[in-house]
């Protein structure tokens, strides 16, 4: 699924505020190439802000954050692939929305109806987004994420909408693209699910609580979802 | 393993070059999908031909009335034939929503992350819709001259379209479009509400801006819509000449656009937290 190179992706002393309420402090963390790195937090834990600031779409009050060393901005068209929300315009078909973003990053047509198969909305591809389904959105959205072969996945809360099927499909992909060498960079609350394909977990509440890998979790009872609650209570700190 | 790191020098950002090579060309490319993958454009392109067909009926209609439209002057003339420009706030208003309803459907932020550049995302739709509002401005205006040639025939009054004034009138009429496009680009990033956008760009140029062009006119003439005038020659406002009016429409569109990549440029993009 992935034919470009993974690029490591590094959060460099990240602080950003909105109106005065800081929202990150002074987050710092490196996503690896060939790695899942799960990245999880509360609601208003800064998460999404952290990967808006990643993708270029807010600009970090200071520090900064890059994939291989560069802004997005700099990379060329389809390094990365992302996910944030399932947002399309609901005249415009599931194919259009594809097509459009094929022509942004110079992706061949042909590609958009095998990847509508994929994700499962072979049969609705040529329907009104406005008919769509949450779960079909967040399935032409992962599409759009995966339409370059990224070598770099950054996807917020993929798991939302999705049926069993499509979160184990999800699963396969996330795997398979690390294991072809890409960079996944994944946020959830599901934090069983992520337990089964993150190597790699970061815990964010304003600043990066914890770090590590999933070993780590391996030795706490109860795993992911008890480290994570230790750490939230504050009786873990960074590793 | 993931690791902290304190910012290391080595992995600062190598280069500020900018977008890479052939970003504006894809820009541009992703610009004609987005037209083409809905019908927007093909119902403005419409409501822009129905427009100027309704106003010139109207007015060729009051024709030979009393208090109605008169036909013995040249002024008289080309006013029954000048209704192709109303085609125009359609192609305003194509602009507008090609900046707007991204904002309004959310699509902006994957749109940036395709197209990072945010200066050539917005420098793509301008120039878009620029073919886009030409196509408006001559339809709107071959609907004008198909209504309202036979009419003033009818009536005996004869108009040479194909020199002097009336084609004076009708080239402006079709470069409007393309200018005010780019005017409604500009407008439509500077607006940040779709729907405030469309409802704040019809009043001000059917009702604040017509108002202002015909009561004082000093001021008028300089506004765009008075420049608009000034381009296609509109014989019932006082105007620049038709040379002045691109020179300060021009202006315009490019001090709006400038103003618009900048504040694109600086904007957080919002998308739905988790």
């Amino acid at each position: 699924m992935t034919s470009r190179p993974g690029l490591d992706i590094a959060f460099e002393r990240v602080s950003k505020a909105y109106g005065g309420r800081p929202v990150l402090e002074d987050v710092s963390f490196t996503a690896r190439a060939g790695q899942v790195t799960g990245f999880v937090g509360r609601n208003g834990a800064g998460k999404t802000t952290a990967l808006r600031i990643l993708l270029g779409l807010a600009a970090p009050d200071s520090g900064h954050a890059t994939v291989g060393g560069r802004p997005i901005a700099e990379l060329a068209p389809g390094t990365v692939g992302a996910s944030l929300e399932p947002g399309a315009h609901p005249a415009r078909t599931g194919e259009g929305h594809l097509l459009v973003q094929a022509a942004a990053l110079g992706v061949p047509q042909a590609r958009v109806r095998p990847l509508l198969g994929e994700v499962g909305l072979a049969s609705a591809g040529r329907k009104k987004v406005k008919g769509y389904s949450f779960g079909m959105r967040q399935r032409l959205a992962l599409a759009a994420a995966l339409l370059p072969e990224p070598g770099v996945l950054v996807l917020d809360e993929p798991t939302n909408g999705l049926d069993p099927d499509g979160i184990r499909w999800l699963r396969d992909q996330l795997r398979s693209a690390a294991a072809h060498g890409a960079t996944v960079l994944v946020s959830s609350h599901l934090l069983g699910e992520l337990e089964q394909v993150v190597d790699e977990v970061v815990v964010l509440d304003r600043t990066v609580l914890w770090s590590g890998d999933r070993a780590a979790t391996l030795d706490v009872d109860g795993g992911l979802e008890q480290l994570y609650q230790d750490v939230i209570a504050g009786s873990r700190r960074i590793s | 393993m993931t690791t902290l790191s304190l910012a290391p020098d080595r992995s600062r950002p190598a280069s500020r070059a900018g977008a890479p090579p052939g970003a504006l060309r894809l820009a541009v490319a992703a610009e004609v999908a987005r037209t083409r993958t809905t019908r927007t454009v093909l119902w403005l392109g419409l409501a822009g031909a129905l427009l100027a067909a309704v106003m010139t009926a109207m007015v060729a209609a009051t024709i030979g009335q009393p208090g109605g439209q008169e036909v013995a002057s040249e002024t008289g003339r080309l006013t029954v034939l000048s209704f192709g420009f109303s085609a125009g706030l359609m192609a305003t208003l194509v602009g507008v929503l090609s900046v707007a309803s991204e904002r309004r459907y959310r699509t902006m932020g994957s749109s940036l992350v395709a197209t990072p550049s945010r200066r050539n995302w917005l420098l793509a739709k301008a120039l878009v819709v620029v073919p886009i509002g030409l196509v408006f401005t001559t339809v709107g205006q071959a609907v004008a001259l198909a209504i309202g040639a036979p009419v003033l025939s009818s009536h005996g009054a004869h108009v040479d379209l194909w020199s002097g004034p009336a084609l004076q009138m009708t080239i402006g009429t079709l470069t409007l479009g393309a200018f005010s496009a780019v005017w409604g680009v500009a407008l439509g990033a500077l607006i940040r509400n779709q729907m405030v956008a469309v409802a704040a760009v019809t009043l001000y140029s059917i009702m604040v801006e017509a108002a202002v062009i015909q009561y004082v006119p000093a001021v008028g003439k300089w506004l765009p819509g008075g420049a608009q005038s000034a381009i296609v020659h509109d014989p019932a406002t006082e105007h620049l000449s038709a040379g002045a009016g691109y020179l300060v429409f021009a202006a315009w569109c490019t001090v709006g656009l400038l103003l618009a990549i900048r504040q694109v440029a600086r904007e957080d993009v919002t998308v739905s937290a988790t």
